[in-house]
């Protein structure tokens, strides 16, 4: 499997709804030191990359951060178990 | 082990970053990474990627069209593998991605070998350039 067959793909609610799309996946490194990923980033739209803003501690010019906090709203983080890609 | 993020943001951190050697020489952008799934569902990172019809597929539409048949064009293989670079070769994540080797281990980007078959290898005396 490679990561772009995942990025972009549509995530289900358990009600068969559909809750956004997969806009990054957050790894952490497993006991052989390979990333495993743990969760997804979902974002309510359209795949798109959230130029970093959306990561903890991350600040910058006051409008770019607007800017990107705008297109990042509704941007949450799903436990990878809890990931459905079919409805 | 590999000095990387935590956590590592897959889209963020590994694609389209620029990848150099263990002498920092350009071995070329993460065009997609490959995934595992292990027994529990979970998908683990194994290797990244490089080469221009694994960017063509990951584009899609009509750039990545063409760019997957370019690349099929430059290679003399009708199907061209990518570079497969295994993560443990990885050293460690950051604005570039260092590897622990040598880019001559990697095995040669098709478009060299395009190049060096239709013109460096003509330019005469290209087969004693060494001397």
């Amino acid at each position: 499997m490679r990561a772009s067959e995942l990025l972009g793909r549509t995530v289900y609610a358990p009600d068969g709804t559909a809750i956004g799309v997969i806009s990054d996946l957050l790894c952490a490194a497993g006991e052989d030191g390979l990333p495993r990923v743990r969760s997804a980033i979902v974002a309510p739209r359209h795949h798109t990359r959230l130029l970093g803003y959306d990561r903890p501690g991350i600040q910058g010019p006051w409008l770019i951060e607007k800017l990107a906090g705008w297109l990042q709203r509704g941007v949450r983080e799903i436990p990878w178990p809890e990931v459905r890609l079919d409805p | 082990m590999t000095d990387q993020p935590e956590p590592l943001r897959l889209d963020f951190h590994l694609l389209d970053r620029q990848i150099v050697d263990v002498d920092g020489r350009m071995v070329g952008n993460v065009d997609d990474v490959e995934l595992d799934v292990d027994r529990g569902g979970t998908p683990r990172v194994v290797a990244l990627l490089v080469g221009q019809a694994v960017l063509g597929r990951r584009i899609g539409g009509l750039v990545g069209r063409w760019l997957e048949a370019s690349a099929r064009r430059l290679s003399p293989d009708p199907d061209p593998a990518p570079i497969r670079i295994p993560y443990d070769l990885v050293m460690s994540v950051g604005s570039e991605i260092e590897l622990r080797v040598k880019a001559s281990a990697l095995g040669e980007p098709p478009l060299e070998t395009w190049l060096r078959k239709h013109f460096v290898d003509r330019i005469p005396g290209a087969d004693h350039a060494g001397e």
